[in-house]
């Protein structure tokens, strides 16, 4: 006769078995690869801090963390604003619901490559259709270069990741705004708060915690996850756009350089695991929701 | 058991031992098993119009039912591969399991296989092999293929196969589509506007090309430009290469990168200049492959330079904004006095390769299949149905080559794929013009870690077109990088 509490155990063994063979030694391999030199052969050869010196020196790692930290803000604001709008507009919609929330979420369907690549073909100056209806309507003289200009190359891909989170998102806080007691708002009301204020006193600090956990899932995501500049500007003009995820996919895929590509990850997973620890922890000490 | 006894049956060990050993080590490989030059010398096997099989293929290729293959994307825009692949398996019985790999996954798919010693895909696939075959071109993962290359065979194709798949001396690998790249469309109702003759050397397409922008942009609008090229990746390499090549440079030459050559240097001053003096659009610095053609064909260019030639093939059915008014010229000369082999492409061309890791039945019908795909029957599909180019010269100067096409079996394999049926053509179009870009594109072996050098002149070109550094600055920036690596 074995025991619940053993029975449980032999359960769990293949799992835990599957966790240390698939997630937990590619972990730690990339770790040990990122202290190597790891030529094409995967011979390898123990170089310490190499790897992480040589980055630390290369202007395409400052170039790749900034473009990262610029898109990922700047993604994850426009992303909130614009769904919190939309999740807002959606829960006081009461007829027709469910065709307008069907509506709403289907961006999202759409990888983002794909999406990439349909905004290049929308934004493009000399064949794309955006530039073709701003001179239809008057509104330019001239085609826009929105992916050859710098800033505008960096703030189209803001607008197209966007354009692909804002469904999930839109669907998080809806769900955040479901939960609210309807008899609350009838209270504010009573007191004579109107719309903003209900927004400010109510609806944002009741679904605070979708808010941060949603900012923290698209900050994460697209900190990481290059594939709307693969497509869009794939990293230029010149190096304008070049991504973290770029770089990372540069050095495994095209340069074969293993060792470095280990440095760059290990030093991507940092970067974005001590923010969201960290809010994570705050949000369950309840320092964040009050 | 006596001693005697004991001693007999561990000789009768050891003998069975060596034996074994000895066949495992010594044995023919199922390849061997074909001979390549009979029922006919090999060059007559591949030049009939019929291509045909040699002597022993059944035996070698004993138990092969399919043969899996990585291909550069899907089928359906590759329809000569299909056609050849459906007379292959029509010929030998052995079905072909074609693998989709995307274009930017060619090398990292292929290293990925290698390096795991996965011999599943017998097939494997060098996407552009001035760039990703010295990476692969080793005896432990690939099976050399000199043995299909003696010198009469060499003589069937351009000059430009050798260097493009050979390394360390041996053969790796062999083309499967030839993309002729170099040529320079353009439009000729535009020079007659401005009133200046075909150009055919660099020198004057540049001032071409200036006068049509001056008139498109006062006629047509600000977004008529007088050159459309791509000015990123490998396409802008192949740009800067045709005129690099035109001038008789090289890009890499006795072990180092040549960028403070004379002719590297002119080249990538005469692009840079192109957007710097507003000839080309700065789009240029977003445009990937088939950008270009797209901008030329919806007629907003007087020129389109390093130009695929499947183009003059698509330029006739589809693009209206174009039609009828558009040609097309081999690569020019750098100016009036260059040499006339100085009228030089780029080879390019989507390479296959036999894994080492492979059953050897299976590599025998890999090597099989290789041998026909270079075959004047399967190269002619290429350039008739599909438009690409092809490195089997003789097609060339074929005027019945569009005759001997199975037409029938291209309509239903098209119909198979789901695409229309390809227009039926007469005669293969601009032969003359093909013929020269084949005959004397170049190309050159770019060392490991190229791809590295490759983004750096893509980023340096791009700060010097948009005058964030001068030329010179970026020309030693350039330099210096390679030189660290």
């Amino acid at each position: 006769m074995i025991s619940n509490r053993q029975f449980g155990m032999y359960c769990s063994l293949p799992g835990l078995v599957a966790v240390l063979i698939f997630l937990f030694f590619p972990i730690v391999y990339n770790v040990y690869l990122s202290f190597c030199e790891v030529n094409v052969s995967l011979k390898t050869g123990f170089v310490g801090l190499q790897n992480y010196s040589n980055l630390f020196r290369s202007p395409d790692f400052h170039i790749a963390w900034q473009t990262s930290a610029i898109f990922s803000l700047g993604t994850t604001g426009l992303t909130l604003v614009t769904s919190m709008m939309i999740a807002h507009s959606l829960n006081g919609i009461k007829r027709f619901n469910a065709l307008f929330r069907t509506f709403a979420i289907l961006p999202w369907a759409a990888p983002l490559v794909i999406s990439g690549l349909m905004w290049r073909w929308i934004l493009s100056k000399d064949i794309g259709i955006l530039n073709y209806f701003l001179q239809v309507f008057g509104l330019t003289s001239e085609n826009v270069g929105f992916l050859i200009n710098p800033i505008l190359a960096m703030l189209s891909g803001i607008v197209a990741a966007s354009w692909s989170y804002i469904p999930f998102v839109t669907v998080l806080l809806l769900t955040g705004l479901e939960s609210i007691p309807v008899e609350i708002y009838e209270a504010g009301k009573v007191d004579g708060a109107d719309a903003l204020q209900r927004f400010r006193y109510i609806s944002f600090p009741l679904n605070r915690p979708q808010i941060v956990s949603s900012a923290l899932i698209v900050w994460m995501y697209s900190f990481r996850t290059p594939d709307i500049f693969v497509a869009l500007t794939n990293g230029g003009p010149g190096k304008a756009t070049y991504h973290a995820g770029i770089f990372l996919w540069d050095n495994i895929y095209r340069y074969l350089n293993f060792g470095r590509a280990g440095a760059i990850s290990v030093l991507l997973s940092i970067t974005i695991l001590i923010p969201s620890v960290l809010i994570i922890y705050f949000l369950n000490r309840g320092s964040i929701v009050k | 058991m006596s001693k005697s006894r004991k001693q007999l049956f561990i000789g009768i060990l050891v003998v069975m031992l060596v034996l074994m050993i000895s066949q495992v080590v010594f044995a023919a490989k199922a390849w061997e098993l074909i001979d390549w030059n009979k029922p006919v010398p090999m060059v007559e096997r591949l030049s009939n119009d019929e291509y045909i099989l040699p002597e022993g293929w059944e035996e070698a290729t004993k138990g092969v039912k399919e043969l899996a293959i990585y291909n550069s994307g899907g089928l359906s825009g590759d329809i000569a591969t299909a056609m050849n692949m459906k007379i292959f398996e029509r010929l030998t019985g052995i079905k072909m399991k074609v693998l989709v790999v995307p274009s930017t996954l060619e090398d990292t798919k292929t290293l990925s296989i290698l390096m795991s010693k996965d011999g599943s895909v017998p097939l494997l696939l060098a996407g552009d092999p001035n760039i990703g075959l010295t990476t692969f071109a080793r005896e432990e993962w690939l099976i050399p293929l000199d043995f299909l290359y003696p010198q009469e065979v060499k003589d069937l194709y351009t000059p430009a196969l050798e260097p493009l798949v050979t390394r360390n001396g041996h053969w790796w690998a062999s083309p499967v589509t030839w993309v002729g790249t170099g040529t320079l469309f353009y439009r000729p109702s535009w020079l007659k506007n401005v009133g200046v003759d075909i150009p055919n050397n660099w020198e004057d397409v540049y001032i071409a090309a200036q006068k049509c922008r001056t008139w498109a942009k006062e006629t047509l609008g600000p977004d008529y430009y007088g050159m459309v090229f791509t000015g990123t990746g490998g396409n802008l390499l192949q740009t800067l290469q045709c005129t690099i090549y035109s001038q008789g440079g090289r890009i890499y030459k006795d072990g180092k990168f040549q960028f403070l050559s004379e002719e590297f240097k002119n080249s990538f001053t005469y692009w840079v200049n192109m957007v710097r003096e507003d000839i080309a659009s700065q789009e240029v610095f977003n445009y990937d492959w088939n950008d270009r053609g797209t901008a030329f064909g919806m007629g907003k260019a007087a020129f389109a330079s390093c130009m695929i030639s499947s183009y003059m093939t698509s330029y006739q059915t589809g693009y209206p904004e174009i039609k009828n008014d558009w040609s097309v010229l081999p690569p020019p000369k750098w100016d009036s006095s260059s040499p006339d082999e100085y009228q030089s492409g780029v080879a390019l061309a989507n390479s296959n390769m036999v894994n080492k890791f492979s059953p050897d039945n299976y590599q025998a019908a890999a090597m099989l299949y290789l041998d026909f795909i270079r075959s004047a029957q399967a190269t002619r599909n290429e350039i008739v149905v599909e438009g690409n180019d092809t490195y089997y010269l003789g097609h060339y100067n074929d005027p019945e080559a569009a005759k001997k096409v199975d037409w029938e079996l291209a309509d239903r394999v098209a119909k198979e794929l789901g695409v229309p049926a390809p227009k039926r053509i007469k005669e293969i179009p601009f032969p003359k013009v093909r013929e020269t870009l084949l005959k004397y594109s170049v190309s050159e072996q770019f060392p490991y870690g190229f791809l590295q050098v490759l983004d750096e002149i893509q980023f340096q070109f791009s700060k010097a077109a948009t005058n964030q550094v001068s030329i010179e600055e970026a020309l030693q920036a350039l330099q210096n990088f390679a030189d660290s690596l």
